[in-house]
C-alpha cells in the first residue's frame, strides 16, 4: 500500500534520514521504533510532506506523494496524528473533530462518521462543547485520533501515541488502535515505547540514526536479542 | 466638551481599531509585525482618492476602489515579498515589511507626489446630539463603517469554512496542513482581509481629516501596532478594545493634558499594559503542557 524507498532528508546541514525504505501492506500495523533522534518523525513527516526530501520516493497506491502538497496528500487517505496531539486547543471538542472533515463534501457520511468517533470514544460525546486546551492529556490524545478518524483515512500514521501518558489510558489508546486496525484499517505506528508496540504490530522496523537497522514480524522482534537489550531494557 | 471629546474618542478609536484588526490578524497567522501595514493604509487612501477625483466615481464605489485597490496590494505583497522568506528566520521576514513599506511610500510619492492631497468635501458635515453625547455625520458614519465591518469580519472569522481555516492556521500552521487546510490560501486570504480592512480606516480618516499623504500611513501603522498589542496581539476583539481605549484616551488627554501630547499617550498606555499584563488585556499566557 505504502513504498518508502531510500529517503534522504537534511535539516540544514544534518543528515537526518539515510537512505529509509521500508513496506506497508494493506489492513496491516507496522511499527517503527528507536530512540530519540533516531528519525521516526522526519519519516512521518516526510510522508505527510511536510518535509521535503533531497532523495528517494514514497509511493501510496501507486501513487507518488512527494509530487503533491500536503493539504491533498490527507485527501489521498494518508492521515497523521502528530506528536504531541496538536489539537486546536481554542476549538472546542466537536469543531475540532469537524476540522478533521475539512476537505470532505459528503455531508451525511461526517455525521455518521461522527458517530462512529463518539462511539469509540464516548469520552469525547461528554465533552464535545468543551475547549480542545482544557482536556487532559489522555483525552487530547484521543481527540486527535478521532479528528484523524474524520479524515476517512486510508493510512493512519500515529506519532508517538502514548508519549506523556499514563499506562492504564496507553492502553486506552492502543486498544483503540486494535480495533480500529480490525475494521480494516491500514496504521503506521511511531513508538518510543518498544514493547507495546511490537506486542500490537504485525511488522516492526528499528530506525537508529536515520537508517533501518533491522526489520521483522513485530512477534519476532519481541524475542530478539538486540530489541531486548536496546529497547526493552533486558540484560 | 467631554462628550464631543469622547465621540471624537470614539471616532478616532475606531479607525484605529479597524487598522489594528488587519494588523493583529497577519500577526496572528504568520507571526509578522506588518510594519507595511500603515502604508497600505494610505494606499486606500490615496485608491480612493483616485476613484473620488480622476475617475469621478461617487462616494460609495470609490471607498470600494479603495478597499479593493489596497488589498489587491495586500496580496502581492504576501505573495513577492513575504513569501519567498516564509522559511527563513523571522528577521528576513521583519525585513521585507519594512522594505515593502519603503517602496510603498515612494511609489505613492511617484504617482500621486509628496504633498497633501485634500479629500473633496461629500457629506454635509452636521453636528447632531443625542443623550448629551455630540457627534457629527462623519463620526457617526465612521462608527456605523466599522460596526458593519467588523461584523462581517466576525461572521467570517466564526462560521465559514474559510474562517475555521484561519483560526487553524493560526493556533498551529502544521496541524491545519495535516487537515487538508491549503494554508498558503489561508495566508495570502488573510492580508486581503487585513488590509482591505486597513484600507477602509484609511479612506475614513481621509475623509475625516479631508487630507491624504504618503506618509500619513507612519504615525497610523505604529498606533494600530500599539492597540493591537494593548489588546492582546492576534487576538481580532483585542485589538478593537485597544484601538477604542487609544482613541479615547488620546482625544481624553489631547483635551484635559496637553494637545502636544496626543501622540505620546498612546505609548504611555502601552508601557502601562506591558508592565501590568504583558500579553495585553484580552491575551493569553502561553501556557504549555506537556
Amino acid at each position: 500500500m505504502l513504498h518508502v524507498k531510500e529517503l534522504d532528508v537534511y535539516y540544514g546541514g544534518i543528515h537526518a534520514l539515510r537512505g529509509i525504505s521500508f513496506d506497508i501492506e494493506e489492513g496491516k500495523i507496522v511499527t517503527l521504533i528507536g530512540g530519540n533522534g533516531a528519525g521516526k518523525t522526519t519519516t512521518l513527516r516526510t510522508i505527510s510532506g511536510l518535509v521535503t526530501p533531497k532523495e528517494g520516493t514514497i509511493k501510496f497506491k501507486n501513487q507518488n506523494l512527494l509530487k503533491i502538497p500536503s493539504e491533498k496528500i490527507v485527501g489521498q487517505g494518508v492521515v497523521q496524528v502528530p506528536e504531541g496531539r496538536r489539537i486546536f486547543v481554542e476549538l472546542n471538542v466537536e469543531e475540532n473533530l469537524m476540522m478533521g472533515a475539512y476537505l470532505r463534501r459528503d455531508k451525511q457520511v461526517i455525521d455518521e462518521d461522527l458517530e462512529y468517533v463518539y462511539k469509540i470514544f464516548p469520552r469525547l460525546k461528554e465533552r464535545r462543547r468543551q475547549m480542545g486546551g482544557t482536556l487532559s492529556g489522555g483525552e487530547q490524545q484521543m481527540l486527535a485520533i478521532g479528528r484523524a478518524i474524520m479524515s476517512k483515512p486510508r493510512l493512519l500514521m500515529l506519532d508517538e501515541p502514548s508519549m506523556g501518558l499514563a499506562p492504564i489510558i496507553v492502553e486506552e489508546i492502543f486498544e483503540c488502535i486494535k480495533y480500529l486496525n480490525d475494521n480494516g484499517l491500514t496504521v503506521l505506528l511511531v513508538e518510543q515505547n518498544a514493547n507495546i508496540a511490537l506486542q500490537l504490530a504485525d511488522v516492526g522496523y528499528v530506525i537508529e540514526t536515520g537508517e533501518i537497522a533491522f526489520s521483522g514480524e513485530a512477534k519476532s522482534l519481541l524475542k530478539d536479542d538486540r530489541v531486548r537489550k536496546a529497547y526493552l531494557g533486558e540484560e | 466638551m467631554f462628550m464631543e471629546q469622547l465621540s471624537n474618542g470614539i471616532a478616532l478609536g475606531s479607525i484605529y481599531a479597524l487598522t489594528a484588526i488587519g494588523f493583529t490578524m497577519v500577526y496572528g497567522i504568520i507571526r509578522l509585525i506588518n510594519f507595511v501595514h500603515g502604508d497600505i493604509y494610505m494606499m486606500g487612501a490615496f485608491f480612493a482618492l483616485t476613484g473620488l477625483t480622476v475617475l469621478g466615481l461617487p462616494l460609495i464605489p470609490s471607498f470600494l476602489l479603495g478597499m479593493i485597490g489596497a488589498s489587491i496590494v495586500g496580496v502581492l505583497l504576501a505573495k513577492f515579498a513575504y513569501s519567498p522568506v516564509f522559511k527563513a528566520p523571522r528577521i528576513n521576514l521583519l525585513l521585507c515589511a519594512i522594505g515593502a513599506a519603503i517602496f510603498l511610500e515612494n511609489f505613492a510619492m511617484l504617482v500621486w507626489g509628496p504633498e497633501t492631497q485634500s479629500f473633496p468635501t461629500l457629506i454635509e458635515n452636521k453636528t447632531y446630539s443625542i443623550f448629551g453625547f455630540k457627534a457629527t455625520t462623519l463620526q457617526l458614519i465612521i462608527l456605523g463603517v466599522s460596526i458593519a465591518l467588523v461584523l462581517i469580519l466576525t461572521y467570517i472569522v466564526k462560521y465559514t469554512k474559510l474562517g475555521r481555516a484561519m483560526r487553524c492556521t493560526s493556533q498551529d500552521m502544521e496541524a491545519a496542513k495535516l487537515m487538508g487546510i491549503n494554508t498558503n490560501r489561508v495566508v495570502y486570504f488573510t492580508f486581503m482581509i487585513g488590509s482591505s480592512l486597513g484600507a477602509a480606516a484609511g479612506v475614513l480618516v481621509g475623509m475625516y481629516y479631508k487630507a491624504a499623504y504618503p506618509m500619513m500611513g507612519f504615525t497610523a501603522g505604529l498606533k494600530a501596532f500599539v492597540s493591537a498589542v494593548i489588546g492582546g496581539i492576534g487576538n481580532i476583539p483585542g485589538a478593537m478594545l485597544g484601538g477604542l481605549i487609544m482613541g479615547v484616551s488620546e482625544s481624553l488627554g489631547a483635551a484635559y493634558i496637553s494637545s502636544g501630547y496626543r501622540d505620546a499617550i498612546a505609548f504611555i498606555i502601552l508601557i502601562f499594559i506591558l508592565l501590568v499584563k504583558p500579553s495585553g488585556i484580552l491575551g493569553k499566557s502561553v501556557k504549555e503542557k506537556v
